[in-house]
């Protein structure tokens, strides 16, 4: 056995142990490690990593020492035990995001507030040099939350998929596949390292009946989810989604997955994020999940229309987070050909009223597949937009008020400030990025002249009792 | 029942004098519009006044939709609103080109209740020998708009697509007659800018959704279209008349379809796309074998480009990845 003998508070203790490699190591050995921290005792589970190797992997989330013992049975990896410390966290590293309230905010409290985007099948080509290009475009983003998922389409052809066989018609699912996960996690942990959440998409119905994805059995479904879990979960950036498109998949009921939902929550130690993302039939029908169930930690939502926002969040207090609202693009498909001013449009709408929004590009012409599907670089007209709203969005506070004046060409608008209080009035152009402050100190209420145009917001900071 | 093709909104230009309404006859006759929603206001103007204007409205070939009760003329309870209708209606009904609208928001009524509007336009009913069509403009999941007595439903909404989705299994045409006016007022259903104003008139016609227009940009007398007549300055309606053609030539059995985008079609005969806000590159249409006359309409700049006359089977038509745009194939004798 070896071990990790130091670790941050919210980094990865890796125990690493040999074992049998007969049989079906994958079904048959079960191993975790149960972790203690005084007298708390959390338990990881472990999984088998290919050639008698087997981990159990663990995020500590306390400063001091820990021990721990395995559990499994396998008599010569049972009852293994050791200790180590953890130290505090690097700079940087401020633990797992959680929901507070209808917002989220890091372990350690500092707030979060998610800018995510999705590239779906970043690592699946394991094409390293455009990996590291996705990378580096995300760190010049405004981007802390990417949407990827674990499975890989029908219509791909990657070197490696999850599970062990002949790709795409033997593959033998009650095996998976080392060298598939090795190389998932490793994105996982790059993203960690630049500080972007990674929303972990367990299921999705694109399949098309290649692999038999959509339909794999209870079992299996499963075995998959508590495999993925075992392996990721120590990682602090992770969320999971449960699926995306979750209604598309005619093989999975409602119940179904819940029942995915629950299995997430029985073998993730640190109850990361947990949600579900839907379809819509665009423009007519959206079937939103019943986000009020309690495995349910923030609301996935997919919707061409953010105005709703104020419905879902009276409906339910958990988080919205609009996912998915069209992206940037030019394609074929009108979930993926709306202008950037149509989009900037939909981020002001939700998050000015209490949502977050994410971002996807779907511009054809640019590189071989777009940012939405593999990752690579952005080249539309909304990231620097968001990046924008971004910095208005971080830099509320308490007395802080925002309105956006949306799709509308007012001449003049008039505020009703809180009473009692002084206000410092700007004019914002999100589509220009420019912030004008308004003349002088105003009370009550203030009249603002307008350039009749749309994509035009108003800050008001609270200046005291002048 | 012609519901088409296009109103306007002019609630009281008919309390004007002689010069602004003249005025507002002459926008009227060179517009595309041929029905006038405007209030009766029988308590600000004489029932004679309403019914000569009424008339000069007919000899411009422009229907007057009278919506009766309008909030500020102090019909606020069923009784005196019952003696209103008595008065009006059978005054107005000789008149071919009348519409009834009960009101326009039977929220500013608050003590009218659903059973108190069947009520008053079942008396409209019984007040009309010329048999007008009536609605009252309600939201569009209101059990109101569903009532017998209503000739049609009258919706209002921040848009036809929003109103669709409630309103597709109804059984009687739906018009759009409460949708924003495009201006530069401070009210947000008063400042549309004139690109959302075309784009829901497209798409809520390919939705056969009419929208009903408005106006409220203020003029040199500190006055709007849509309250007080006079001028139309706005960039919409040049657009709407182009759409007015379009649907002039729109055969009536076309009928909604989608795809991924709203449709008007006639099996082998007639198709009208509207894509709206998406950028498709380009479209394919699979029709019957023939020869089909391929037209896109930029409903924005106004322009329609022919694409020649092609071979059914399969149709091909590039776009210019630009929002706002339309395709139209009408089969070739």
């Amino acid at each position: 056995m070896t071990f990790s003998t130091t670790v941050e508070r919210w980094g990865v203790h890796e125990i690493e142990l040999a074992g049998p490699t007969g049989g079906n190591p994958f079904a048959d050995v079960r191993l975790s490690a149960r972790y203690q921290y005084r007298n708390r005792v959390v338990e990881a589970e472990g999984f088998y990593d290919g050639d008698g190797v087997y981990r159990v992997r663990f995020m500590p989330d306390a400063v001091g020492p820990w021990r721990f013992t395995t559990v499994s049975n396998v008599e010569e990896m049972d009852g293994c035990s050791g200790g180590f410390d953890v130290g505090p966290p690097a700079p940087g590293n401020h633990g797992p995001v959680r929901a507070a309230g209808t917002g989220f905010e890091y372990a350690d409290g500092t707030p979060y507030l998610p800018f995510g985007t999705t590239a779906y099948h970043w690592t699946h080509d394991m094409d390293e040099e455009r990996e590291r290009r996705t990378l580096r475009t995300l760190k010049s983003s405004p981007f802390n939350k990417l949407r990827m998922c674990v499975l890989p389409t029908g219509p791909m052809a990657p070197p490696e998929v999850p599970f062990a066989g002949k790709d795409p018609d033997g593959l033998d699912l009650t095996r998976f596949n080392p060298v598939f996960f090795r190389h998932l996690e490793a994105g996982v942990r790059d993203l960690r390292d630049i500080g972007v959440e990674a929303d972990v998409i367990l299921f999705h119905p694109y399949d098309g009946g290649v692999r038999g994805f959509q339909d794999m059995g209870r079992e299996v479904d499963h075995a998959f989810v508590r495999y993925v879990v075992a392996r990721l979960a120590a990682y602090r950036n992770v969320w999971w989604s449960a699926a995306n498109e979750y209604d598309f998949n005619r093989s999975k009921t409602v119940a179904d997955w819940d029942d995915i939902l629950r299995t997430i929550v029985r073998h993730d130690p640190y109850e990361h994020l947990r949600s579900i993302h839907n379809g819509t039939r665009m423009f007519e029908v959206a079937s939103l999940y019943d986000f009020g169930k309690p495995w349910i930690t923030h609301q996935s939502i997919q919707h061409w229309d953010a105005t709703p926002t104020d419905a879902w969040l009276a409906a339910c207090p958990k988080p919205v987070v609009i996912d998915e609202i069209s992206y940037e693009g030019n394609i074929g498909k009108r979930w993926g050909n709306v202008t950037a001013q149509e989009l900037m449009d939909r981020f002001w709408e939700g998050m000015s009223r209490g949502g977050y929004v994410g971002h996807g590009e779907s511009l054809a012409g640019f590189q071989e597949r777009a940012w939405i599907g593999n990752g690579g670089g952005l080249y539309g007209e909304s990231p620097d937009r968001i990046a924008f709203l971004r910095t208005i969005m971080e830099q509320r506070r308490d007395g802080t008020l925002l309105r956006y004046l949306g799709r509308r060409q007012p001449a003049q608008v008039t505020v009703d400030l809180p009473a009692g209080d002084a206000y410092e009035v700007e004019l914002i152009d999100t589509w220009d990025m420019t912030i004008t402050p308004i003349d002088g100190v105003h009370r009550e209420r203030v009249r603002v002249g307008l350039p009749r145009r749309p994509y035009l917001a108003l800050r008001m900071t609270r200046v005291g009792d002048r | 029942m012609n519901i088409g093709p296009m109103a306007t909104t002019a609630l009281g230009w008919h309390l004007h004098d002689e010069k602004r309404r003249s005025r507002t006859l002459a926008t009227l006759e060179s517009s595309p519009f041929d029905r006038v929603r405007m209030a009766a206001f029988a308590t600000r103007c004489s029932l004679d006044a309403l019914e000569e204007r009424v008339a000069e409205l007919a000899g411009i070939g422009v229907t007057a939709e009278l919506v009766l009760m309008h909030p500020g003329e102090s019909v606020s309870d069923v009784e005196t609103a019952s003696r209103y209708v008595r008065d009006v209606v059978p005054r107005l009904a000789a008149h071919p080109n009348v519409w009834w609208s009960l009101t326009a928001d039977p929220s500013r009524f608050p003590a009218f209740t659903e059973h108190d509007w069947v009520r008053l336009a079942d008396l409209v009913a019984e007040e009309d020998p010329g048999h007008h069509p009536r609605s009252i403009t309600a939201p569009a999941d209101s059990p109101l708009l569903w009532r017998r007595t209503f000739t049609h439903g009258s919706v209002r909404a921040p848009s036809p697509r929003d109103a669709w989705v409630a309103t597709r299994d109804h059984h009687k045409p739906v018009l759009m007659d409460v949708c924003g006016y495009e201006g530069d007022a401070e009210d947000p259903s008063l400042s549309l800018p004139p690109e959302k104003v075309v784009t829901m008139a497209w798409d809520g016609s390919v939705r056969r959704r009419y929208l009903t227009h408005g106006e409220s940009y203020v003029d040199d007398d500190g006055l709007t279209w849509s309250q007080d007549g006079g001028t139309l300055t706005g960039a919409a309606v040049p657009r709407l008349a182009l759409l007015r053609q379009v649907i002039a030539g729109t055969p009536d059995e076309a009928r909604y379809q989608d795809r991924d985008a709203p449709m008007l079609e006639v099996p082998g005969e007639f198709y009208l796309e509207y894509c709206g806000e998406h950028r498709f590159p380009d479209r394919t249409y699979e029709v019957p074998e023939g020869r089909y006359e391929v037209e896109v309409i930029d409903t924005w700049e106004m322009t329609v480009t022919p694409l020649g006359v092609l071979d059914g089977g399969t149709i091909a038509v590039p776009l210019p990845g630009t929002v706002g745009q339309a395709v139209r194939i009408r089969r070739r004798p």
